[in-house]
């Protein structure tokens, strides 16, 4: 393991990189304290002020019900983090068991599992979440199984390569010839030894699921129209982007910064745990 | 002798990293002269190779991917022109690689695996000497003949996978030699050899540079080699000479404390009785500082009051032609101190362990959708041991010839395909998941390389505690705690390293924490698989020592697994040597190494160099002809026939069988049996 010190050193020395964390911080601030953040509340309908631009009183202006948009967008927030970070979870820790099992014992069950991921693979991630989404209905629950869903065959390629090459090392053999079971070894040495490149993955992929968040919701897939989310936000504004184009742009943009920074995040820790790149930085 | 080939003057070396530098070598002056063979001792991270690859501007400066900078202040001189100087670059590159050459230590990857073997020598002669492609040829032909590969002219068109590792470092001589150097620099390029290889290598190798009066530099951490092979040697540690001389001078009148320190701690084939080693304590320092006064102090036994003050200890001389370091003048060089002697061990003739008949093969598959078996790699044949409690059993043997494989038969890794091992009347082999895992409480393996075998991701206690844990030894934190510490003060670690990672340690902390681990859960029978061929010498004799103790303090029987003859011969009470996946000789250590029966054995013993020029001056070895064959296409009979050089007709028609030819003493030789039975009796007669 390395050093505390060099990590946050590394972390510090790119300004891409503090910079997305920043953002990243920020935007989950709002996330966490909406409630105390919020100007306005976001579902208060007030339509004489329907579609009003920007002003002092409503910052980022008003949309078609006359709601705050800046109140929508923090509101917003809340649902977009928690929708990526729930499936990110669902479909990391699924990938993860399966492609560790797939890994360690080989044999019919690696057969078995990297068929069936393999035949998942087949299917575009955007496309395979639609289809979960239609079968299981518009809720946010659902949706967020559909975003996690679709996104564990990469998890299971991936820890399935990890386990196999951590499998071979000796200390794994050593820890057999001690007497471990497998449960121990998978648990206690092939999983703290293989994940550190699942958790870049992850964190490049809060991204996309805030992405799948958005392009599900814009297609009328994704949470229920009356909770604010930044998707629905972007597809309910489309329709007056000639004359109030702030109420599509201001959701698009945030969507846009937050996928941004949590690849360049995740690029970020990918070379802070990698010791070659580590070294020269 | 007043011409010399290189003449380095205080060659210093620093690695410039970003928050530290690395003083790696600190002002070191060595010459070399025409058609000499010299040898460069020490420890790994002494700085013996970074000086070599420093003179030839070798070492990345500045480094693409190290973070730092390689400085240099010394004065290499060749032909009179200093190789060091910046503005000589061009000249640099045309001495390196012509005039001064270098082998490395591991021959398959230094050469291109997709360009055939003679390609890659003529191209470089092509290069360097300016010949046509037919005249390259030839003269590639000629030097493939000379480092002795059969059959140049057909091997000129192989590739490299098609040759042994012994017949790559073969060429790699070859194309090192292609150019007539002048010098030619071996850096540890007979350590990942078998020793019977490395004989064969060392001895070509020593012809070739004195039929073309080539000057010979081998850069080695083995003592025995060059006692053999050298005429003068430089003795480095912590990154400077410390010692040179003669090589007959330095083995006979060592003058610094830490060669005799060295000198002590190797174990030796022919130590005449089964003396202690004496390591040397510690462990070399960092060099992330520079190094004042004696870099020995810290780990030296023989030092004096004005040591410790002096800031100074310049190369001084001793006699003719040998400098020390060291102001002790009177060292205490008694290589062998009767008093530390262990007594003798007594032993129950209680049967711990029996294998009977073991094989083992593993099938080789083909095809890409359906495997189908195409052959078998036979790794163990028909092996029958039997270890009695309390005893240290080693087992001998080249690379691919079954040991490891044996080891984890009996650890229940591997399922043997026929044969049993029984265990105090268990057996083994047939035991399932469960009760294997059980069976491990009893019986513990000791890795090779110790860093690759304690999990990056715990901590010390963490992996010495796992099989408290594992079989719930201990109930509650406050005995388990009890019973890590314990164990740390058993393999001679501070419990204070017990939150450390392993990577924080040094080789030979990590190899006492495995140790530490294989105790854990108090096993009877330990197995060592190679537990000190990854260590220096001096670390070597420390855990070799803790093992000794270890055994006496806990009854413990060990299965001592190496390829070191000399280790073995130290540590065992009885020896086993195989071939190809058979027992071909047994014997008690004593029997077994002064009077050997089967060839290989013979040869095995021979092809170690032991370190004392007097010796080796006199010694002829009893070389091997060839490469060890694939286990995949054993040779009929006796495997060892096609290399044996007693080999007789009937020798590949049936497979010997083990017999016992004196009480304990076990051959799979008839004719080497017959020979010895005549002799006896013309003795006697």
């Amino acid at each position: 393991m390395m050093k505390r010190g060099s990590f946050l050193r590394v972390l510090v020395s790119r300004w891409t990189v503090l910079l997305s964390l920043l953002l990243i911080a920020l935007f989950v601030i709002a996330a966490v304290f909406a409630p105390l953040l919020m100007p306005y509340d976001p579902f208060a309908m007030d339509l004489p002020n329907r579609l009003a631009p920007p002003s002092l009183k409503h910052l980022l202006g008003c949309d078609l019900m006359g709601r705050d948009i800046l109140s929508r967008i923090i509101y917003g927030a809340r649902t977009s983090m928690m929708i990526a970070f729930v499936s990110i979870i669902i479909g990391g820790i699924a990938g993860i068991l399966l492609g560790l099992v797939a890994g360690y014992f080989g044999g019919i069950a690696d057969t078995f599992i990297m068929r069936l991921t393999d035949a998942m693979m087949a299917i575009p991630q955007i496309v395979l979440a639609l289809g979960i989404g239609v079968a299981l209905g518009r809720s946010t629950l659902n949706l967020m199984i559909a975003i996690g869903v679709s996104s564990v065959p990469a998890y299971i390629r991936m820890m399935r390569g990890q386990t196999v090459s951590t499998k071979n090392q000796m200390y794994v053999l050593a820890a057999n010839v001690i007497g471990c079971r497998d449960s121990r070894v998978m648990y206690r040495h092939i999983l703290p030894n293989s994940i550190s490149p699942l958790i870049v993955t992850a964190t490049i992929n809060l991204g996309g699921a805030i992405m799948a968040e958005a392009s599900l919701s814009y297609l009328g897939l994704g949470v229920p129209p009356e909770i604010p989310a930044w998707g629905t936000m972007v597809s309910d504004g489309f329709q007056y982007i000639e004359t109030a184009p702030m109420l599509s742009i201001i959701p698009g943009l945030c969507i846009m910064l937050v996928v941004l920074a949590f690849n360049i995040f995740g690029d970020g820790l990918r070379d802070m745990l990698d010791p070659r790149v580590r070294g020269s930085l | 002798m007043d011409k010399t080939v290189l003449d380095v003057k205080n060659l210093r070396t620093e690695f410039r990293m970003r928050r530290y530098t690395v003083y790696a070598v600190n002002g070191i002056s060595y010459d070399i002269h025409p058609g000499e063979i010299v040898g460069v001792v020490g420890e790994s991270g002494c700085g013996k190779s970074v000086s070599q690859m420093s003179t030839l501007r070798l070492v990345p400066s500045p480094p693409a991917h190290i973070e730092g900078k390689a400085v240099y202040e010394g004065k290499a001189v060749y032909e009179g022109k200093d190789l060091l100087e910046p503005s000589n670059g061009e000249y640099l590159r045309s001495v390196r690689g012509g005039k001064i050459a270098m082998i490395f230590q591991e021959p398959m990857t230094s050469l291109n695996p997709v360009m055939k073997v003679g390609e890659q020598i003529s191209e470089a002669i092509r290069l360097h000497m300016k010949l046509g492609a037919s005249e390259a040829r030839a003269r590639t032909i000629e030097l493939m003949k000379k480092v002795r590969i059969p059959d140049a002219e057909e091997r000129y068109d192989s590739y490299p996978h098609e040759f042994s590792g012994g017949m790559c470092q073969r060429l790699m001589i070859a194309m090192a030699m292609s150019c007539d150097p002048d010098l030619l620099i071996a850096d540890e390029s007979t350590t990942a050899l078998d020793v019977t290889i490395q004989a064969q290598i060392l001895e070509m190798l020593r012809d070739v540079v004195r039929e073309t009066q080539t000057a010979l530099l081998i850069v080695t951490h083995n003592l025995g080699i060059v006692a053999r092979y050298a005429d003068k040697i430089y003795v480095m540690y912590a990154g400077g000479i410390v010692e040179y001389g003669r090589a007959s001078d330095i083995f006979t009148a060592p003058s610094h404390a830490y060669t005799i320190g060295l000198l002590n701690s190797v174990p030796r084939l022919d130590d005449d009785k089964d003396r202690m080693l004496m390591p040397i304590e510690g462990f070399p320092p960092n060099l992330q500082s520079r190094p004042t006064g004696c870099a020995f102090i810290a780990r030296c036994a023989q030092k004096l009051p004005e040591c410790e003050s002096r800031p100074e200890f310049p190369l001084r001389k001793v006699w003719e032609e040998h400098y020390s370091s060291c102001i002790n003048d009177r060292l205490d060089r008694s290589l062998r101190k009767s008093d530390t002697l262990f007594e003798a061990k007594k032993l129950p003739d209680e049967t711990l362990l029996e294998i009977s008949g073991l094989s083992k093969e593993f099938p080789i598959k083909k095809g890409i959708l359906f495997k189908k078996t195409v052959g078998n790699v036979h790794a163990l044949n028909d092996v029958s041991l039997r270890i009695r409690r309390g005893e240290t059993l080693g087992l001998v043997g080249e690379s691919g010839c079954g040991k490891t494989t044996l080891a984890r038969s009996i650890l229940g890794l591997v399922s043997p395909t026929c044969g049993e091992i029984l265990y105090q009347g268990t057996d083994l082999t047939k035991l399932d998941k469960k009760k294997t895992r059980e069976m491990r409480r009893e019986i513990q393996l000791i890795f090779q390389d110790p860093f690759a075998s304690l999990d990056p991701r715990m901590s010390i206690g963490g992996i010495i505690g796992e099989p408290l844990v594992v079989h719930k030894l201990t109930s509650g934190k406050t005995e388990y705690l009890k019973r890590v510490e314990e164990l740390f003060v058993m393999v001679g670690l501070d419990p204070s390293l017990r939150d450390r990672s392993p990577h924080e340690l040094s080789g030979g902390q990590r190899q006492r924490v495995g140790i530490a681990r294989a105790l854990a859960s108090e096993p009877s029978f330990l197995v060592c698989d190679e537990p000190v061929s990854a260590l220096d010498v001096s670390v070597q004799a420390q855990i070799l020592n803790l093992l000794e103790r270890l055994q006496r303090e806990l009854g413990l029987t060990y299965l001592f697994i190496a390829h070191d003859l000399s280790v073995v011969r130290h540590i065992s009470d009885t020896i086993a040597v195989m071939y190809l996946g058979r027992i071909v000789e047994q014997g008690d250590w004593k029997t077994l190494c002064e009077k050997p029966v089967h060839p290989y054995t013979r040869a095995l013993l021979s092809a170690v160099p032991i370190p004392d020029p007097e010796v080796e001056r006199t010694r002829n070895i009893e070389a091997v002809k060839g490469d060890v064959p694939s286990v995949s296409r054993l040779p009929s009979g006796c495997s060892f026939h096609p290399r044996c050089p007693y080999a007789e007709a009937g020798c590949a028609a049936a497979v010997p069988e083990l017999r016992e030819i004196e009480p304990g003493h076990y051959v799979a030789c008839p004719v080497a049996e017959a020979a010895r039975a005549a002799n006896t009796a013309s003795g006697s007669s």
